[in-house]
């Protein structure tokens, strides 16, 4: 019972946190295919944890989730930083965009070969970091995940007055000074280390944080802004998450359970190409042609 | 007196890399110069280093990410706390540019001449030295024209300097001189002075 209960609990918090890093990057950056995954926060933390884990086999030590957190957090926290510094300089999100797809690209592939040179030299691999799921949730992970999202709610609710200042658009948040340094390093560190932490503990949902927040966005939470979307909506995605995978525990296939992370990101890949297909022109995919 | 520059060998080489000017308080000062010639490349980079003393206004139109009333982008306006947004100069000019009769329409379904308004009651009501108006009457009617021309003249009499980008100044009706730098041959150069 207190396995299902931290299983549940986990995949709610899971899919709250991607769906809020997902509504953050796109409210930054105006672009709604602007997420974690297609900026290469998914490639980078899997990267990273692929590199910690062949080191810590190197060394002969006993891989542990706190070591990678002990070392992760305050990478991550810096990769939040650069990026937000990249941010405010260059704003070409497109360009961005399209470097973070890539760079999946290169280490889904990078990825691949690991894990077969690591299943030649019979080491052990994290095969099923690359989709995401919840078979060894416990109630650490629910106190790590908790800790992430009460951070995210509490930076968004002392920054609330410059997020509605920014949605106002540029022109006005720039005349009235607002502080664009410290409000877009709070989201690119929130992104960057909550996607760290998810990955970290549960794998890669890849387009969870692009679709999560275009859903929250086509309730009718819209009229409450980013209120709405940061927590009615994030909070519905959470509901979301933790029904698919019941779904999964409940009807494994031939004794198998099938990953979520597989069932979500092959949703979310498809609903990307749908609205890339129904974009007739560049200007459609852009979060300013809502109506 | 107020002396805007900019100093840097990287900036702009067709416009030049040491460029300034003065402005006095009450004064209105028009920039000119040819098509693509480097006005609003040099006025952004003097309204980005000097942010405390200048409000602007883009040429090109605010971007939005949530589709909203006006009553309600101008509620959050008037609510973020900055005591730097002077309340009374913006109701005054929501109701100049007759925005308070469209309270409920949507963002997304302004005409560029009521989106160029909402612009300027946001950039105008913020208290500052100097406002920056990068070719402020596009898209507007005759009748916007003529408020903005207005509430121009209002804030020139409170000792506000302004420098405007603009091509057809026939709309200002101001009862004092207006000056003009140009730049030309990559610098800038004192131009005429004429009375409108």
């Amino acid at each position: 019972m207190e396995y299902l209960v931290s299983r549940l609990v986990s995949s709610f918090f899971v899919g709250t946190i991607l769906s809020q890093t997902g509504s953050l990057i796109q409210f930054s950056t105006r672009n709604l295919l602007a997420s974690p995954s297609t900026l290469g926060f998914d490639g980078l933390s899997v990267l990273w944890i692929l590199v910690c884990h062949s080191l810590l086999i190197f060394i002969n030590m006993d891989e542990s989730i706190g070591i990678l957190f002990v070392l992760g957090v305050p990478t991550f926290v810096m990769v939040g930083i650069f990026f937000s510094s990249l941010m405010i300089r260059h704003k070409n999100i497109e360009k961005l965009i399209f470097m973070g797809l890539t760079f999946n690209l290169l280490v889904g592939a990078v990825f691949s070969l690991w894990q077969f040179l690591f299943v030649a030299f019979n080491l052990s691999f994290p095969t099923e970091l690359w989709f995401g799921h919840f078979r060894f949730s416990d109630m650490n992970g629910v106190v790590i995940l908790m800790t992430v999202e009460a951070l995210v709610l509490a930076g968004w609710l002392a920054l609330k007055n410059d997020f509605a200042l920014l949605s106002l658009g540029d022109l006005a948040s720039k005349n009235l000074s607002l502080n664009f340094n410290k409000l877009y390093s709070f989201i690119f560190i929130s992104i960057s280390v909550g996607t760290f932490v998810v990955i970290n503990l549960f794998g890669a949902f890849s387009f969870m944080g692009l679709i999560f927040p275009i859903l929250a966005r086509k309730l009718w939470f819209k009229h409450f802004d980013l209120t709405g979307e940061l927590v009615f909506g994030a909070a519905c995605n959470g509901i979301l998450l933790m029904g698919i995978d019941l779904l999964c525990y409940y009807f494994p296939i031939y004794g198998a359970e099938v990953p979520v992370g597989l069932i979500v990101t092959a949703v979310g890949a498809v609903s990307l190409i749908l609205i890339l297909w129904k974009s007739d022109n560049r200007l459609e995919i852009l979060a300013n042609r809502i109506k | 007196m107020y002396k805007l520059k900019v100093n840097d060998p990287n900036f702009l080489p067709h416009v030049g890399c040491n460029v300034e000017f003065l402005i006095n308080p009450g004064e209105l000062l028009t920039l000119v110069g040819e098509n693509g010639v480097g006005k609003t490349s040099l006025i952004q980079r003097f309204c980005r280093e000097n942010t405390a003393l200048v409000s602007l206004t883009e040429q090109k139109t605010a971007d939005f990410f949530y589709d909203r009333t006006l009553g309600r982008i101008k509620d959050i306006f008037l609510n973020s706390n900055k005591s730097d947004v002077n309340l009374k100069s913006f109701n005054q000019y929501w109701n100049s540019f007759k925005l308070n009769t469209k309270q409920d329409r949507f963002q997304s379904s302004l005409s560029g001449g009521e989106a160029q308004a909402l612009k300027l009651c946001f950039s105008l009501s913020i208290t500052r030295d100097i406002y920056v108006l990068d070719e402020p009457s596009q898209y507007l009617d005759d009748y916007s024209k003529m408020e903005l021309s207005n509430i121009l003249n209002q804030l020139l009499t409170t000792g506000k300097a302004i420098v405007l980008i603009e091509h057809d100044t026939s709309w200002i009706q101001i009862p004092m001189s207006v000056s003009a730098l140009e730049i030309k041959g990559g610098s800038l150069i004192k131009g005429r002075t004429w009375n409108t």
